[in-house]
């Protein structure tokens, strides 16, 4: 098989002092931002792209994609600890996370976090190695057409299926993509859409907009509440770790469920929050021990769990094989990539053989090496959240101005930053969806172009996504799936219940820092 | 008191609003398909503000008839601006001390404010410009802003 010996070579690739040295200050800057309220894996690692300019792209990957490892693992740590989940990805993680640890496990509940994790991790890897340089071929032929159909269908399974509701979502969406029109248009070179300010012609970043959207607006909706980290004891109990990835086949069912839906939900950017939550939904609904959830059951911590980090991983097969990003912080890796200079999409696997494959295999041990770190430090990054959120706040605000700042050397942008965290902070309370934003805002001008070269090639005609057959079956499905909340709605009425509550579990909740019981 | 109904309209105001500016500069540079030039620069972003508007009124109307549950108790509010409010100082500060000082004065006051130790305060106030320099421009060699203040003195 050609893949496992491209695999090999990626291993050799990483396996060099310098790169496993990236991989686990990565992991440790990961599993800080991931801890840390208001610093996420978007920030953290929209934090780092002005530091890997000057490093070689398969080095800079690495850096980045072992800190979005480390933040996904580090969210799970305060979820189940202190009940305040660090990523909004690890909510659901809360539900039978913290009982569980209350009840005297929090060893249990963090072993058996991180071994699903680390399943879903794996599935998501082996996914991307068998599949991502088949789609990447098979992308290979796709014209103008082709391409626009398929931003097309991600951002349709945002809308269709991505839980928030549908017209917050379109708006969210579009706003991104308004915002990636700004600047240059990218076919004539003239500037446009600059309302009236001179640097907004180079256009607005999606760094800053992550820095304020995510920064900014969680640390305005933790403000909110005066938590104190109430945490249970942190010490990890070694014997009790190995008992329970010894146990952990027994829940293979879940694992496998879990996985799937990660792995979906991965792919078709539905991002790992929507994933954790629908594989809790769905656990809840089926699983034999349904009547144990919210109580510190361990499947309730398996599904959450084993989803996020599966649909987190397999969020890159998309971004590499076709250049579009599969959650958020895929989108901000996809930005750094083109400033790399390199082109996200199937050219990749012809002219960056390396780095691909450098990527694939390092996602393979930078599991394994956040899987150990995160359980050797959990001690000392359970420490950090003893420190009074009133001090953290301003050090974090202080990091995402600058964060938002050196990604220019420009004043405006913080001032910039300072109003996309005010939106973000609504869009929050308001449940409108975040990543969908910055998703366009990353690859806008992408979907753009496809479309209008589409244009040039039909004369304006709009029949042209419908012309192949493998167009017009993405169209299709596109369509489709921007049809299926307005088939629930009806269904809905159809069944008489009037205006009921969407599936709750299936829906990203703003992060709210729960009043911690007594 | 905030409403959950009052954040549901200003959010609503605020989309719509950013989309209506966006849709009246992308018409004015040209929309739809010519032979001659192919598709208009303002075509992509008109449909897309064109949503914008419309999800906008949509949300608008649905969230001024049917706001959930859930508001802003007076407490909340000023906790939201005893972070909000100090923030925008530092910001403002920003092209007049430079980035570094004028972290370290916001640091200062927000911790002071809260009565934290004097020596802790002081600690924490001025190690903050110390670690950015240390970590930005002197690691990465990413130059951060001097401001004013920092070009008069030649830092």
């Amino acid at each position: 098989m050609e893949n496992v010996h491209l695999l090999m070579h990626g291993f050799g690739i990483v396996l060099s002092l310098n790169h496993l040295g990236l991989m686990l200050v990565g992991v440790l800057m990961g599993i800080v931002v991931g801890v840390l309220p208001g610093l996420g894996a978007p920030n953290g690692v929209s934090l780092l792209l002005p530091l890997t300019f000057g490093m070689a792209p398969v080095s800079a990957i690495i850096l980045l994609s072992s800190m979005y490892w480390g933040a996904l693992f580090g969210g799970s740590v305060t979820s189940i600890l202190f009940n305040i989940p660090g990523e909004p990805s690890s909510v659901a993680t809360t539900f039978d996370g913290y009982p569980m640890a209350r009840d005297g496990r929090p060893t249990t509940a963090l072993a058996t976090a991180f071994s699903s994790a680390a399943f879903g991790a794996l599935v998501g890897v082996v996914l991307i190695t068998v599949l991502a340089s088949w789609i990447a071929q098979r992308a290979l032929e796709f014209g103008a057409p082709e391409y626009f159909a398929v931003y097309f269908l991600a951002f349709a399974s945002f809308i269709g299926v991505g839980g928030a509701k549908p017209m917050k979502t379109v708006v969210s969406l579009c706003i991104g993509f308004a915002i990636a029109a700004m600047g240059m248009d990218t076919v004539s070179g003239n500037a446009r859409l600059t309302l009236g300010v001179d640097e907004f012609v180079s256009g607005v970043s999606f760094v800053v907009a992550v820095m304020g959207l995510f920064g900014i607006g969680e640390l305005l909706v933790a403000s909110e509440e005066e938590f104190h980290a109430r945490g249970v004891a942190s010490r990890v109990e070694w014997r009790e770790v190995g008992r329970t990835i010894l146990h952990m086949p027994r829940h293979w069912v879940a694992l496998l469920r879990s996985a799937l839906v990660g792995c979906w939900m991965g792919i078709t950017p539905g991002g790992p929050t929507a994933a954790s939550f629908m594989s809790y939904g769905l656990a809840k609904r089926v699983s034999p021990r349904r009547a144990n959830f919210g109580k510190g059951e361990a499947e309730g911590i398996v599904a959450p769990e084993t989803a996020d980090h599966a649909a987190g991983t397999s969020a890159l097969l998309p971004m590499l094989a076709l250049g579009i990003p599969g959650s958020a912080t895929a989108a901000v890796m996809m930005g750094g990539l083109m400033i790399w200079g390199l082109n996200p999409g199937p050219m990749l696997f012809i002219e960056q053989k390396d780095f691909v494959w450098g990527l694939i295999a390092s996602m393979y041990l930078g599991n394994i090496v956040a899987v150990a770190m995160v359980l050797l430090t959990v001690p000392i990054f359970a420490a950090l959240m003893r420190v009074p959120f009133f001090i953290l706040a301003p050090l974090i605000l202080i990091v995402c101005t600058v964060g938002a700042y050196a990604e220019a050397n420009r004043y405006l942008d913080v001032i910039l930053m300072m109003g996309f965290g005010v939106l973000g902070y609504l869009f929050k309370k308001t449940d409108y969806p975040i990543s969908p934003l910055v998703l366009a805002i990353v690859i806008g001008n992408r979907a753009e172009d496809a479309f209008r070269q589409s244009m040039l090639m039909s004369k304006g005609g709009l029949g042209i996504f419908f012309e192949t057959p493998l167009a017009a079956t993405i169209s299709g499905i596109g369509i489709a799936l921007l049809l299926l909340p307005v088939l629930n709605a009806i269904v809905r009425r159809v069944r008489g219940v009037r205006d009921a509550t969407p599936v709750d579990d299936a829906r990203p909740i703003a992060r709210r820092a729960p009043s911690p019981r007594a | 008191m905030v409403s959950r109904r009052f954040l549901e309209v200003l959010t609503a105001v605020i989309t719509g609003s950013f989309g209506t500016a966006i849709l009246a500069s992308s018409l004015a540079i040209g929309v739809g398909w010519t032979r001659a030039r192919g598709v208009g620069p303002g075509t992509f972003p008109a449909i897309a503000s064109a949503l914008i508007v419309a999800g906008s009124i949509y949300n608008l109307v649905r969230g001024a008839l049917h706001a959930g549950p859930g508001v802003l108790d007076a407490p909340q509010l000023n906790r939201i601006a005893a972070l909000f409010v100090p923030a925008l100082g530092f910001v403002a500060l920003i092209p007049l001390l430079g980035l570094h000082i004028a972290a370290g004065a916001y640091v200062f006051f927000v911790l002071w404010r809260r009565r934290l130790p004097m020596w802790k305060t002081l600690a924490i106030a001025v190690a903050t410009p110390f670690a950015l320099y240390s970590i930005f421009d002197w690691t990465f060699q990413v130059q951060l802003l001097r401001g004013l203040l920092g070009n008069a003195m030649g830092f």
